[in-house]
């Protein structure tokens, strides 16, 4: 149960799943599957097919969107309760990143095809991730119009 | 620290920027009232009181041509810039009369200063009420404006006694120069404040376009017509050009007893600096103890009344008394309550016009119809002060003020209609009633769904056609039967069941020759279809059926024979028939379970017989795990008559935990049915379902088994024995179901203070250290959550106190997150009639429980008290998240 609760916070931390009320929540939480990942591996790279949303449980994760996936040169560094590979929850595009491990990690993944039956079967959830976007893109707007305001 | 915070009115993270404003104003007021002070005496002095009504035509053209410049870039460029060009131009302006007046004798410097003053002290007063606008929510500015404003009186208060002091030391003149100083320390403050900052939060630059001219026309004419679509801006032009007519000539007529009164220069703007900082350290005590009270305890409407009263009886006293007690009354009324009562509520008025509208509003307000009220205004004064008796312009005044009170009373009668249009504007709510229009509308109407029927896209053609049979149930026939002739096959299949509850008499012979010209399942279709008809004449054809291998046209034969042969002539046959179709593979029962609803049509024994049949298969379909026979299963079973079997509770409630939302919305649509055991608790599961389908069964089987359903839900919801999504579709089936309006009050009402309790609840978890724990975050994110929702439950339950659509546009309001329109929203509820409930919900939406006069009393005092509320709760999730927090807090108690 535990288990379930801690999977659950790290859900809702997860800018996508922000505004799916919990209860629904339940449901992908019992969906994630634990893997880990140690310093040095790459859990996916720019262009991949990808599939996965990952929520960081422990460790360190660095994002690299320099074209070749050996680059080191990253944009952002993750630590545990950040998630990434989200944007592919919802596109077929590739990946537009790279992660790299930069210390040993452990990660919860939820398969692309898993979250979308799960959709198809409690539609709140998918309400809820319309809302977190709606929410975002209302953001995005806002940050656009301060940033566009100095200027005049 | 806090003590004064709360005194004022002021949130956490509010104090500098409050601190900004408040010191930002009292320059800006210190520099004017030096500024009007010294304009007034110069001008009265030197030029004489006879030059007044013509100083105020002129001054009239003169704001109209700025203010029309104002309202063209009002809105384009972001409030701060705009100040920073207003203070400079002024500085400059100042600082030359004061030089002209220093190395010339001409008396024609007095009038140009008199004038710059004028103007320049209406485009600031309208471009601060817009800059505070650009930087505060409608509920802040309530909150905050009496305490900014009362920042601007102090810089009057300082002001007026400079002037007072210095005015016989220096000479009146020389105050020029210390006006000017205090415009450029406005200007360095303002640079300084939003080079830390940012710009102002709330503006929103327009797209730009090239010809500002041209830009600019277009943008008056826009306020204009949006002056005469919006009755609040219709009404506020109104009331502001007669209240421009009656202070005018307060103004005027004080002037002329001040003017007698005192006989130098010196002394009389030595008056007026006192006279200022009288006024304006009542003006200031009266905002910081009395304004913002007064608004919240008797709203923004009935202290918009309390100007145009006061001048009333201020221009009857000047009447009846043309004395300088008369005169101090009416500096008191136009200087002191003017700015305590009428600035800060007109601002608010303002406040809830579109944003987009907000400063060409206001600039038409200056640009049109101030000068315009003010160059009558002139005109008459001139026309009248060569008359002996003030009667003669005080009676207009007096009757100015009577109008200006009358459109007062407009203006708050249009004030929460245009809130509402304001946020519906802002959400693009839709409103229901454009759809619900269509029923029964027009031959152009018809047309359309016509067209919408004919589309070759399948989907198009069936949502047209369900639109047609609802609306137009007399020409649905025709036109649908014309439509299956071009279909496919799948599509003309579903057009026929749209068909099954018209009369079609007519269209028999067309039905016979239709059945057999596709599939068998179309054939199927169209011998149900005429079973369902007043029409024998298939009988034979019917009978033939029962012969066919094909399982479901045979079905339909049975159907059509039970339907039209009266009495059955060979029942043992036919009975024999439909057992076959039973006992054959699962596939063949899928055509014997849409037979069900024929059982009551046979008699007893043979009843009897089929209904044992039935029930061992029910059991049977449903221990399996192929999704389909399960489903048939339940589909066959929701039309079931007779007793539900025993066996098929404990499949029902695994249904309903199915990932297929289709097996739950079968297994839901089946709780109808009456058996040993209690119903009840699935019905209320399936109504809290993730997928409406489920949910709307639940609610169906609901009304199904209640025979008193609206009394039923409303103990359901009022005791929160459903789950709060369960709330929500039982709320929206009882509108209509016949429950009072006072029960729907009592909901909200209900909802409403737990709403209260559950913010408290989530204030003391905040607070509480433990509450960082994974179940004490979890704990806090679940009330968080119910509070949202039982804040929309709460609304939901007003929505049939109130016009249609209002409710729901405040709903979405709220749920838009975006502060401005959370605020607009607070405030139409505010203005709703609507009881306890709509004042509660106020409260608990705009975090009001500490802000009243009375103090709110927490629900809870410490976490202990909230978990046990929470393990307490009928709510199943919140139950089981703070009894996992329990435990572990115990685990974790006993490890230390």
């Amino acid at each position: 149960m535990s288990d379930l609760f801690k999977r659950l916070l790290l859900l809702k931390q997860a800018p996508i799943f922000s505004m799916v009320a919990t209860e629904d929540l339940r449901m992908v939480a019992g969906s994630l599957e634990q893997e880990h990942f140690y310093s040095g591996d790459r859990i996916f790279e720019i262009n991949d097919q990808g599939d996965h949303l990952y929520l960081l449980v422990s460790g360190s994760v660095g994002i690299s969107i320099d074209p070749d996936p050996n680059s080191r040169n990253f944009i952002a560094t993750l630590g545990p309760g950040d998630c990434f590979g989200e944007m592919n929850l919802l596109d077929d595009l590739p990946r537009s990143a790279t992660a790299h491990v930069l210390e040993d990690s452990v990660v919860l993944m939820l398969d692309k095809s898993r979250l979308r039956g799960l959709i198809l079967s409690y539609p709140e959830i998918s309400i809820g991730m319309l809302r977190s976007l709606s929410l975002r893109l209302r953001e995005a707007n806002r940050v656009a119009l301060t940033l566009e305001t100095p200027s005049k | 620290m806090k003590t004064i915070k709360e005194l004022l009115l002021v949130r956490e993270g509010e104090s500098a920027s409050v601190l900004y404003f408040l010191s930002f104003f009292l320059l800006v007021s210190a520099g004017m009232a030096i500024g009007r002070g010294s304009a007034d005496a110069l001008f009265l002095k030197r030029l004489g009181i006879e030059y007044l009504p013509l100083m105020y035509m002129i001054q009239a053209l003169l704001l109209a041509m700025v203010c029309l410049m104002y309202a063209a870039f009002a809105d384009r460029i972001i409030a701060e810039k705009f100040f920073r060009i207003i203070f400079a131009t002024l500085a400059l302006l100042v600082f030359a009369s004061w030089v002209a007046m220093s190395l010339s004798n001409s008396t024609l410097i007095y009038p140009l200063y008199y004038l710059t003053y004028e103007v320049a002290s209406e485009i600031l007063l309208v471009h601060a009420a817009l800059y505070m606008n650009q930087n505060m929510t409608t509920l802040q500015a309530k909150r905050l404006a009496p305490l900014v404003f009362a920042g601007a009186q102090t810089g009057a208060i300082i002001g007026g006694l400079l002037l007072a002091f210095a005015a016989p030391l220096l000479g009146t003149h020389n105050l020029l120069i210390i006006w000017c100083i205090i415009l450029v320390a406005g200007l360095i403050l303002i640079s300084n404040w939003h080079r830390k900052q940012g710009p102002s939060t709330h503006f929103r630059a327009p797209h730009r376009s090239h010809n500002i001219i041209r830009e600019s026309a277009r943008q008056i004419n826009q306020g204009l017509r949006y002056t005469r679509s919006s009755d609040l801006l219709r009404a506020a032009s109104f009331a502001l050009f007669f209240m421009v007519i009656a202070f005018y000539i307060l103004c005027y007529s004080v002037h002329r007893i001040y003017l007698q009164t005192f006989e130098t220069e010196a002394a009389l703007a030595s008056f007026f600096g006192i006279l200022t900082a009288v006024t304006s350290t009542i003006a200031l005590l009266t905002q910081i103890l009395v304004t913002n009270r007064v608004i919240r305890r008797f709203g923004v409407r009935r202290v918009n009344l309390l100007f145009p009263w006061t001048t009333l009886v201020a221009l009857s006293t000047l009447t009846a008394s043309f004395t300088l007690p008369a005169a101090l009354l009416g500096s008191l009324n136009k200087d002191a309550l003017m700015p305590a009562f009428r600035n800060p509520v007109r601002s608010l008025f303002f406040n809830i016009i579109p944003a987009y509208m907000q400063g060409r509003a206001r600039a038409i307000s200056v640009a049109v119809v101030l000068p315009s009220a003010l160059f009558i205004c002139g005109l008459l004064l001139w026309i009248m002060q060569g008359m002996d008796r003030p009667e003669y312009f005080l009676v207009p005044g007096i009757a100015a003020a009577a109008m200006y009170l009358y459109f007062s009373r407009n203006m708050n009668r249009a004030y929460a209609s245009t809130l509402i249009t304001t946020l519906k504007e802002k959400l693009f709510l839709p409103d229901k009633r454009l759809y619900s229009a269509l029923n029964g509308a027009n031959k152009e109407v018809l047309d359309e769904i016509t067209t919408g029927v004919a589309h070759q896209d399948p989907d198009v053609a069936i949502a047209f056609a369900h639109l047609l049979t609802g609306s137009f149930p007399e020409q649905a026939a025709e036109m649908l039967l014309k439509r299956v002739d071009s279909a496919d096959t799948a599509t003309a299949d579903q057009l026929l069941g749209l068909l099954a509850d018209i009369d079609l008499t007519d269209y028999r012979e067309k039905l016979h020759a239709m059945a057999e010209t596709r599939d068998t399942h179309f054939h199927a279709t169209v011998v149900r279809l005429l079973a369902g008809q007043q029409d024998s004449s298939y009988l034979d054809h019917a009978l033939q059926l029962l012969e066919n291998t094909n399982p479901r046209l045979r079905a339909a034969g049975i159907h059509y024979v039970l339907h039209h042969q009266e009495p059955v002539k060979n029942p043992d046959y036919l009975v024999q028939k439909w057992l076959d179709l039973l006992q054959d593979s699962t596939h063949t029962c899928q055509a014997g379970f849409t037979l069900i609803p024929d059982l009551p049509l046979l008699g007893p024994q043979h009843r009897e017989t089929l209904q044992a049949t039935y029930r061992g298969l029910f059991i049977k379909m449903l221990d399996t795990d192929s999704e389909d026979t399960y489903l048939w299963a339940l589909h066959g079973l929701s039309h079931w008559k007779a007793e539900l079997p025993d066996d098929a509770y404990p499949a029902l409630s695994r249904a309903l935990a199915h990932e297929n939302p289709e097996i739950r919305t079968a297994a839901a649509k089946c709780l109808h049915l009456e058996g040993r055991h209690s119903r009840t608790p699935l019905i209320l599961r399936a109504t809290a379902d993730s997928h409406p389908h489920v949910r709307q069964a639940g609610v169906n089987s609901l009304k199904a088994i209640s025979s008193n359903f609206a009394e039923k839900v409303h103990h359901l919801i009022l005791d929160n024995k459903v789950p709060i999504r369960g709330q929500f579709a039982l709320l929206a089936a009882l509108e209509g179901s016949g429950l009072p309006k006072a029960g729907f009050e009592e909901l909200a009402t209900s909802k409403a203070r737990e709403a209260g309790q559950i913010q408290d609840a989530v204030q003391v978890l905040k607070d509480a250290e433990k509450s960082s724990s994974t179940t004490g975050m979890l704990v806090r994110l679940v009330l968080e959550e119910r509070l949202e929702q039982t804040i929309q439950l709460a609304l939901m339950a007003l929505e049939p106190l109130h016009e249609p659509g209002i409710i729901n546009i405040i709903r979405a309001g709220f749920s838009s997150r975006d502060e401005r329109h959370i605020a607009n929203a607070g405030e139409a509820l505010n203005n709703l009639e609507g009881g306890h409930a709509t004042k509660l919900l106020q409260q608990v939406l705009t975090g009001l429980h500490d802000s009243q006069g009375s103090r709110h009393v927490p629900a809870f005092n410490s976490m202990t008290e909230v978990i046990e509320w929470c393990t307490a709760h009928a709510d199943d999730w919140l139950q089981q998240c703070a009894r996992q927090f329990l435990h572990q807090s115990t685990t974790a108690n006993a490890h230390v």
